[in-house]
């Protein structure tokens, strides 16, 4: 499994997913809820790379070809989560990290970047 | 020996020819910073981008002994009846020594002419430099 380029971010959100459940409504509008597991998924972490160099965005769109676009899972480093004394509620350890979409990628001024990627948490 | 410059130092020249009653001009340059400030920092930083110069001159609005408008190439791309070529530019240089000067392509982008009573007539004028400085010894040590 490879991990993600060691890039700080300049900005991070991240929401937590939830357990794996089934939702059942009867017709009184009764609600019965099955849960299948103890593990939480569905984790979103959105990642800006304002103003980084051409460099570190390419090493960001190269992960991206290289683990197969939206197929592959992913590691995150400590770099993605600059600034937080403990992330491993973010980070699970029993978690692995897939992209959204393609990163998006903006060209500001010569040699310089803003990147940004959706990240979803996938249990594994 | 040290040197102090007044408005008598000044001039400006546009392609090449030196514009004979000019009463002021400036220039004023700015650079762009862009925000490099990561997640783990406790204070914003900056890195320098794009450079920008924009300024401003008031000349005398006057006819030369052939007649002829003097400071027309400061105005003809504004005060004229048809549009302005889109890629029409100018060569402006402003000068307070031989060794002090500043020298770009310029867009000229406003005229105010303004005429009072017990006064002459003059414009002010605002322009846009295109692309870096040609010349800018004017920012040398």
């Amino acid at each position: 499994m490879s991990t993600f380029p060691s890039v700080k971010p300049s900005s991070r959100a991240w929401s937590p997913g939830t357990r794996a459940q089934t939702i059942y409504q009867a017709l009184d509008g009764v609600e019965v809820r099955f849960v299948h597991g103890t593990r939480v998924v569905g984790q979103r972490l959105t990642l800006v790379f304002e103003n980084v160099t051409e460099t570190e965005g390419k090493s960001i769109t190269d992960h991206y070809a290289s683990n197969g676009t939206t197929y592959g899972v992913f590691d995150l480093p400590a770099a993605v989560f600059a600034g937080m004394n403990s992330y491993n509620y973010t980070n699970e350890a029993t978690n692995s990290w897939r992209y959204v979409g393609p990163p998006q990628v903006s060209y500001i001024t010569p040699g310089y970047q803003t990147v940004s990627v959706e990240l979803l948490g996938v249990s594994t | 020996m040290a040197k102090h410059f007044t408005g008598a130092d000044g001039a400006l020249y546009v392609g090449g020819t030196r514009i004979a009653k000019v009463r002021n001009w400036s220039i004023s340059g700015s650079v762009e910073t862009l925000n490099v400030t990561r997640t783990d920092d406790t204070a914003a930083k900056f890195i320098y981008g794009r450079q920008s110069y924009s300024g401003s001159c008031t000349a005398l609005y006057y006819e030369d002994d052939a007649s002829a408008l003097e400071m027309s190439a400061l105005l003809s791309n504004i005060i004229r009846t048809s549009g302005t070529s889109a890629t029409a530019t100018a060569t402006l240089l402003l000068e307070l020594a031989a060794n002090r000067r500043i020298q770009a392509t310029v867009l000229f982008t406003q005229a105010d002419i303004s005429a009072s009573t017990g006064d002459i007539v003059s414009a002010n004028l605002s322009f846009v430099v295109t692309g870096n400085l040609t010349v800018a010894t004017m920012g040398a040590a």
